[in-house]
């Protein structure tokens, strides 16, 4: 070989071989984490043109409880809503009447609408409201005999839902409603999963939802007794809000009535904010929606951090659904409250919620109040919600409470590990609004007292230096719920 | 007939009169001359007609002033040769004419010997030719005697230059003779019919010895007479060209035969000239190729004298086609020399080299049969079956002048319609309709399957004159078996697949003006003119950019590679030439398409430019140009057997030429590689297109690999076994995918398109026109699209599915860039209304794009991201419409309103239409739209505001109103209509534009050609001179 060459030669081969061992250590996972983010209810920004809310699971006066939406305009401008009431009902409703409802919400103020002042006959309605920009959202209270349910609208439709909660034991009843409000029909195949298996009823392969109504099913109906059910609603053309209601009858049974959100998405790692485990047995529920088995890891971080607590694995085989009993064996023995990080390691996703259910009189009567952080709280009513899975540096939630409620809270946790998070919570209510700031450190939970930042109705707006998950907890005298804070559109991580 | 001796019995002492017929065409200097040789003659009783052209009067007069008995005559210039002696011939009273040129001397006693000659024959249909010597030197021969085969065409007996050794002495061996100098009986001659006026300038004389034959006569040369003969009558200022030489022979052949056998002659024709196409279209001869049908239409055109002139022959009782049979060549002459003179150009090719002309032509025959029936066979179900519109490849209108006449608009519809200029790629497809007899579905059969046999015939051509026999086929061998073109098709990349057509010929001229002085043959191409090379990779150029504007920048990345692989071979020979001659080139091609490039709007357009996220291929599936269905990132390895060989054993040139070519792949590799890791800050090209040089690059290290091997490495056991085994197994390893490709039958094209599932997108006309919204990958729409905030692109179409015009994009207007935010605001989910915020942009349907070709069939595939698809599924005002398939999802407005609505006054200024109705929904023209508008109701025109926009209801224009920024609004509520225009029109000034335009490439094809034949007689020059110099040794 003649020495002129070597150089090109050496350059050529080097370049080649250089080339291939850089872009074989470059890591890809990147790429495919970008393109598969959560889908999750959020409120939109103020560069939306507009945004859209569809509350599915709202009962008329002649259903279980009578239901109203809050629409909470958070910015300070007047926005122009367009609210539209859809009826449902266990039968295919076809051409079923929409009643639609103009709006204008003053800045920084909360209109409420009872739902069967539009739509009287129904037992069912569901509501979409258009709002003509972000800033805007949107929660539904629902009041029946068996107790209140507080829950946030979802700000999507999807084609697959994951309700992780509910209950078909003697005493209970869970009804899903599955809402299309497009202009189109929808097909959608539903099973259940239990402690007693697997169940998909044939009715329910190929149900159509028509278009601009909604569908109940009566869970109890289609499976077994059962202590856990977790729903699966997998659209085949179309995109439907599915949404559950959960009632508790009392009497021998514990009493309550709560609507469970839908998950429109699974996610590797899911955050509950602020469990309080005196409030009742904490059950945390975890759902696999995959065909491969996944290993969750949970971590427990309790509100002060008073001791550190092991992390501990759950193993759960596609298509199933597991209730960790948190406060088993004694791991949380001392802890008045803790937030709760679920995850896997390998990016397997799945999905997560807590439930919290009263011990009946006969078992616990001893524990009706319980003393935490010097607050009494009432083990009455039961509460599901979904967690978060996606952290955000500004949150929003509305918030209705008495003036004498002091046990409900907004619970703030810090998920970092080393940073400390400055957080300024905003209220806001018939065009005025006031601070309130707040510090929370790494790993750690604050409770605020939600009297202490108003009372009434109010939307409550948290702007953090570092992302946050917080979770409102609303304690009445016989019911609960908890339900987590919505993150902006747009800055979730 | 009386025979001649017969009449000269009568009065022996009196020589037979002759007269001299002298057509003459701008005679020169040399005139005088052939003047002086008359009047030397001894013969006691001839006179001479010279017939003249209208502005030679004078100066001929001049010059025969001392020529006794001497005529002038002149006719129309546009009189042919033929037609200037009929008209002496009538109009003579002489027994004999002599029938010359007026570049042809005689000889002293010429025109006795012609004459002495005749009169010794004894028979009055003897034609009798002088012996022609070179007009320079008396010693050697210029052609007179010739043979000829049963189509015409024929061949000297003699060389230009040949020694005079006697061998034009007897004519005996002749079929007929030149016309320069003959001699014939003028009533034989009239009784023929003389010449044919037809065939004027060429081809009269075997007409004429045909005829001769055919009744009976002979032709004879006198050895007695000889002639000096100057020639080169083509290179006179206004001599007419041969273009037409086919047509005239199969006139001539036509006339003279027999009825019975007129089928079994013009089946021959048709048969010959089928080959002689295939030939022609091989070599990319492409004056040939319009010469052949040329030939037909031509007869066709003139059936009339062609019935009456071959009557005349037929039914004279002399007749007999028969005889003349025995006397014609066997075959066809014209493919003979063809075939002749390849051979002799690789035999001088090969001279330095030594390579054996017979091995040659078996490996070189024998590969070329193989790759080009591989190539065949792979495509072979693409001959049988309607082609699928995939990606770039769309339909091309049926109406022939459709594309030309948008292209004369100044109204681009693209986007949301601006004034702008179209490319010229629109005429070209015009004009290359006009090749295929207007067939649109032919065009496009032509635009898909011809690109790959172009670009292998280019890389062969490369290695063509080299002095390997091997060096060619691995050449090709590599460049057609590369996966690149077929993944291009799979992937309806048009772009990529035209660039791989014309890349080897870009190349050549790049090598051609770098090629050192004295390195013709030696390898590559030889080397060329600079100004040739300069104007024909400037129209190559200019073609590929007319269609792709990034054809220049692909020049750029070629050209820069190369000079980045010339400094590390340490040789910048050549480099400034190859520079140059790239710069005036993209500069040249650039001014051609300079109005549709000032129109492009953004980079992504004059692109085509994909996402700049990155994907999931790896650098190896680019190194091995697997990023598509064809090719594997492990057998694509073997190629770089045979591309290194010539690093490592290369000399010389070769070497240098390897790093050159390593140089470009390496920049090509380097950018393929930012594009997939998403490193690029703008979109690019698809990767077939960035990677088109690594394709060529392959191939040329290929052929680079088998010259080592065969020239460099004599005597050098080892290394030659070395070389070859890395070139043999490279080669057979890198040519499985074409043999996976050819097993297809289709080239991986997909079988169906979305054609059907598209249908929902047809509505009825009188519901208005509307726009379609095509979103997903740009590279999957294929043509031009605007890149969304997301990672997928948009485009718009009219009435459907877009044609062929989809490919150009235009100036992003106001209007477009608002329906680009609106677009961007339903992906991102910022409405749920996104139909309503449609509405103002006449957009009925939304087209989600995920893949080119029906699932489950293999095309380009980028899946729209679920956030995305869920945002467009969660509007309120969005349905699903359409044939479900995987690949495409269809949305339908169901807050549409027409492109052209008529609307409520009070709703004009609102931003949003509500209860719209179409208007003036007839569109007659590119440019117009016609109908009704309905009372009480104003128009609003979803254009970009134009003020070359007018409407007109019952022939009063309506006035403006103001409809926002982004549309037009026409008053016509208090109008009563019967009938509305809303017309555009084109402003003069884009007229004169588009005609420079049109001048420039006209223009630049003329001076192309001008520069190619001033070349290509220099190389013919050469290639003679070489032959010439062969034949003396």
């Amino acid at each position: 070989m003649k020495v002129f060459r070597v150089p090109g030669l050496l350059i050529v081969i080097g370049l080649l071989v250089g080339a291939v061992i850089i872009d074989r250590s470059i890591d890809t996972t990147e790429v495919e984490a970008a393109s598969a983010s959560a889908v999750v209810s959020a409120v939109a920004g103020d560069d939306a043109l507009s945004s859209t809310w569809f509350c599915a699971a709202s009962t008329g006066s002649d259903g279980q409880a009578d239901s109203e939406v809050l629409l909470s305009n958070t910015r300070a401008t007047p926005a122009q809503a367009t609210v539209s009431f859809f009826a449902g009902a266990p039968e295919t409703l076809i051409d079923a009447p929409v009643v639609e409802q103009a709006v204008t919400l003053p800045a920084l103020s909360i209109q409420s609408l009872r739902l069967a002042d539009f739509m009287p006959e129904s037992p069912i309605i569901s509501v979409a409201v258009e709002v003509d920009g972000g800033g805007v959202l949107v929660d539904k209270i629902s009041s029946g005999p068996t107790g209140v349910a507080r829950t946030a609208c979802s700000s999507d439709a999807a084609t697959d839902w994951v309700v992780t909660s509910g209950s078909t034991v003697p005493g209970s009843e869970l009804q899903l409603v599955v809402f299309n409000p497009f202009p189109e029909f929808a097909t959608v195949d539903i099973d259940f999963v239990s402690e007693v298996g697997t169940r998909t009823p044939e009715d329910l392969i190929g149900l159509t939802i028509p278009s601009q109504a909604s569908r109940v099913i009566d869970v109890g109906e289609v499976v077994a007794a059962s202590e856990t059910i977790s729903s699966f609603v997998r659209a085949r053309s179309g995109q439907v809000v599915v949404e559950g209601i959960q009632s508790f009858e009392g009497g021998d049974s514990p009493q309550g009535l709560s609507v469970i959100s839908g998950s429109p998405d699974s996610a590797s790692e899911w955050t509950f904010a602020g469990v309080t485990p005196a409030a009742g047995p904490a059950g945390l529920v975890i759902v696999n929606p995959n065909e491969d088995e996944i290993l969750v890891d949970i971590e427990v971080f309790p509100a002060s951090g008073e001791r550190f607590i092991e992390p501990f694995q759950v193993v759960l085989q596609g298509g199933q659904n597991d209730i960790v009993t948190l406060l088993a064996e004694g791991r949380l023995a001392g802890i008045s409250s803790f937030s709760l990080v679920a995850s896997t390691a390998d990016g397997s996703r799945f999905v997560a919620g807590m439930e919290q259910r009263p011990a009946s009189e006969e078992e616990e009567p001893e524990n009706q109040v319980i003393a935490v952080d010097e607050v009494d709280v009432p083990n009455t009513g039961f509460a599901a919600s979904l967690g978060q899975p996606l952290e955000s540096v500004r949150l929003f939630t509305t918030v209705d409470i008495s003036e004498d409620d002091e046990l409900s809270a907004l619970h703030v946790f810090n998920p970092a590990t080393d940073t400390f998070v400055t957080a300024t919570a905003t209220v806001a209510v018939d065009g005025a609004s006031r601070e309130v700031e707040l510090e929370i450190g790494p790993q750690r939970t604050v409770r605020v007292p939600l009297a202490e930042l108003g009372t009434g109705r109010y939307s409550l707006r948290i702007d953090a230096s570092g992302p946050l998950v917080a979770t409102r907890e609303i304690t009445g005298l016989s019911s609960r719920s908890w339900a987590p804070l919505l993150p902006l559109r747009g800055l979730e991580e | 007939m009386q025979s001649a001796s017969d009449l000269l019995t009568a009065d022996e002492t009196a020589p037979p009169d002759v007269r001299i017929v002298m057509p003459t065409v701008d005679p020169g200097p040399w005139f005088e001359e052939v003047i002086s040789s008359l009047s030397a003659q001894n013969y006691s009783s001839f006179s001479t007609t010279i017939v003249h052209g209208e502005d030679d009067g004078v100066m001929i007069e001049s010059q025969v002033a001392d020529l006794d008995d001497v005529t002038l005559e002149s006719l129309p210039a546009d009189a042919g040769f033929g037609e200037k002696v009929n008209a002496i011939a009538e109009a003579s009273t002489e027994r004999l004419l002599l029938i010359m040129h007026d570049d042809v001397a005689l000889g002293d006693g010429a025109v006795s010997g012609l004459v002495h000659e005749w009169v010794r024959r004894r028979d009055e249909r003897s034609v009798v030719g002088a012996k022609l010597l070179d007009w320079n030197d008396s010693e050697r021969l210029m052609p007179a005697g010739f043979v000829a085969d049963r189509f015409g065409q024929t061949r000297f007996s003699a060389q230009p230059g040949d020694l005079d050794q006697g061998q034009q002495d007897s004519g005996s061996d002749h079929f007929g003779t030149s016309t320069a100098c003959l001699l014939i009986s003028r009533e034989f001659f009239l009784s023929l019919g003389g010449f044919d006026e037809g065939v004027k300038w060429h081809g009269e004389a075997h007409d004429l010895a045909l005829r001769v034959r055919s009744l009976g006569g002979y032709v004879t040369t006198a050895a007695g007479a000889a002639a000096r003969h100057r020639g080169a009558f083509e290179g006179r200022e206004s001599a007419p060209s041969d273009a037409n030489l086919r047509g005239r022979q199969m006139r001539s052949v036509l006339s003279a035969t027999k009825t019975s056998s007129l089928p079994l002659v013009i089946l021959s024709f048709a048969v010959l000239h089928l080959i002689e196409m295939a030939v022609a279209i091989s070599r990319f001869n492409f004056r040939d190729v319009a010469r052949i049908p040329r030939a037909w239409f031509w007869n066709l055109s003139r059936l009339g004298s062609l019935r009456s002139r071959r009557s005349m022959l037929v039914n004279s009782t002399d007749f007999n086609s028969d005889d003349v049979q025995l006397v014609r060549q066997r075959g066809s002459l014209r493919l003979s020399e063809s075939v002749d003179r390849r051979i002799a150009e690789r035999e001088i090719a090969s001279e330095d080299g030594g390579g054996g002309s017979g091995t040659l032509s078996i490996v070189r025959g024998m590969g070329g049969i193989v790759i080009g029936g591989l190539v065949a066979f792979g495509a072979r179900r693409l001959f049988t079956t309607d082609l699928p519109r995939v990606g770039e490849f769309r339909t091309i209108p049926d109406e022939f002048g459709t594309l030309t006449t948008d292209w004369w608009s100044g109204l681009r519809t693209w986007g949301m319609g601006s004034d702008g200029f179209a490319s010229a790629g629109l005429p070209l497809l015009d004009v290359a309709g006009a090749l295929l007899l207007g067939s649109a579905s032919a065009l496009e059969f032509a635009t898909l399957i011809a690109p790959i046999p172009i670009g292998v015939i280019g890389a062969w051509r490369l290695f063509a004159r080299s002095r390997s026999d091997w060096a060619p086929v691995a050449c090709a061998l590599l460049y057609a078996a590369s996966p690149l073109p077929y993944n291009a098709i799979s992937g309806g990349s048009a772009s990529a697949l035209w660039l791989y057509a014309a890349l080897p010929w870009i190349f050549a001229n790049l090598v051609g003006v770098a090629q050192p002085v004295g390195a013709t043959g030696v390898m590559l191409a030889r080397r060329r003119d600079p100004g040739a090379a300069t104007i024909s990779l400037m129209f190559i150029l200019a073609v590929l950019t007319a269609f792709n504007p990034f054809a220049i920048g692909s020049l750029i990345i070629l050209v820069t590679g190369l000079l980045l692989g010339s400094l590390l071979s340490g040789d910048m020979r050549g480099a400034f030439p190859v520079m140059s001659v790239s710069l005036l080139a993209i500069f040249g091609a650039g001014v051609l398409n300079a109005p549709e490039l000032l129109s492009l709007g953004s980079w992504e357009q004059f692109a085509r430019a994909g996402a700049t996220a990155p994907t999931d291929l790896a650098l190896t599936d680019i190194l091995t140009l697997s990023n598509g269905p064809v090719g594997s990132s492990v057998l694509g390895w073997a190629v770089f057997a045979p591309a290194l060989a010539p690093l490592l054993l290369g000399v010389g040139q070769k070497f240098t030429w390897a790093m050159r070519v390593w140089g470009a792949m390496l920049l090509s590799f380097g950018i393929a590689w930012l594009v997939i890791r998403g490193w690029m800050p703008v979109g690019m090209p698809t990767l077939e297109v960035i990677l088109a040089p690594v394709a060529l690059g392959m191939a040329v290290l290929g052929g680079l690999t088998a010259v080592t091997a065969e020239l460099d490495l004599r005597g050098a056991r080892f290394r030659v076994l070395f070389a070859s085994a890395l070139a043999v197994i490279g080669v057979t390893v890198a040519g499985i995918p074409l043999l996976d490709v050819a097993s297809d039958g289709r080239w991986e094209l997909a079988r169906v398109d979305l054609s059907t599932t598209l249908t929902s997108l047809d509505t009825a006309p009188e519901d208005g026109t509307y726009r379609v919204v095509w979103i997903g990958d740009a590279h999957v729409l294929g043509g031009a699209s605007i890149p969304t905030e997301n990672d997928v692109s948009w485009a718009s179409s009219l009435d459907g599915v877009p044609d062929v015009r989809a490919l150009w994009g235009g100036l992003d207007t106001e209007a477009t860039a608002a329906l680009g935010d609106v677009i961007d605001a339903g992906l991102a989910g910022q409405t749920s209304r996104l139909g309503q915020q449609l509405a103002p942009f006449g957009v009925q349907f939304i087209v989600v794009v995920d893949q080119q070709a029906p699932v489950p069939e293999i095309s380009r595939s980028v899946v729209v991201s679920d956030n995305e698809t869920a945002a467009l599924n969660g509007q309120l005002d969005l349905v699903r419409d359409g044939v479900v398939n995987p690949a495409v999802t269809i949305y339908r407005n169901t807050a549409w309103a027409p492109v052209n609505s008529a609307i409520a006054p009070a709703t004009m200024q609102s931003g949003t239409i509500e209860n719209a109705v179409p208007a003036v929904v007839n569109r007659v023209d590119h440019e117009t739209f016609e109908g009704q508008t309905r009372d009480g109701r104003d128009v609003f025109v979803s254009w970009q505001p134009s003020a070359q926009w007018t409407f007109t209801v019952d022939g009063q224009v309506a006035p403006r109103i103001d409809a926002g920024e982004f549309a037009m609004g026409f008053e016509t509520a208090n109008t009563p209509s019967t009938a509305a225009q809303l017309t555009y029109t084109t402003l003069l000034r884009d007229r004169v534009v588009v005609i420079m335009q049109a001048l420039a490439w006209i223009i630049a094809f003329m001076v192309r050609r001008v520069f190619l034949s001033s070349e290509r007689r220099i190389v013919r020059g050469e290639v003679l001179t070489e032959q010439g110099s062969e034949r003396l040794v």
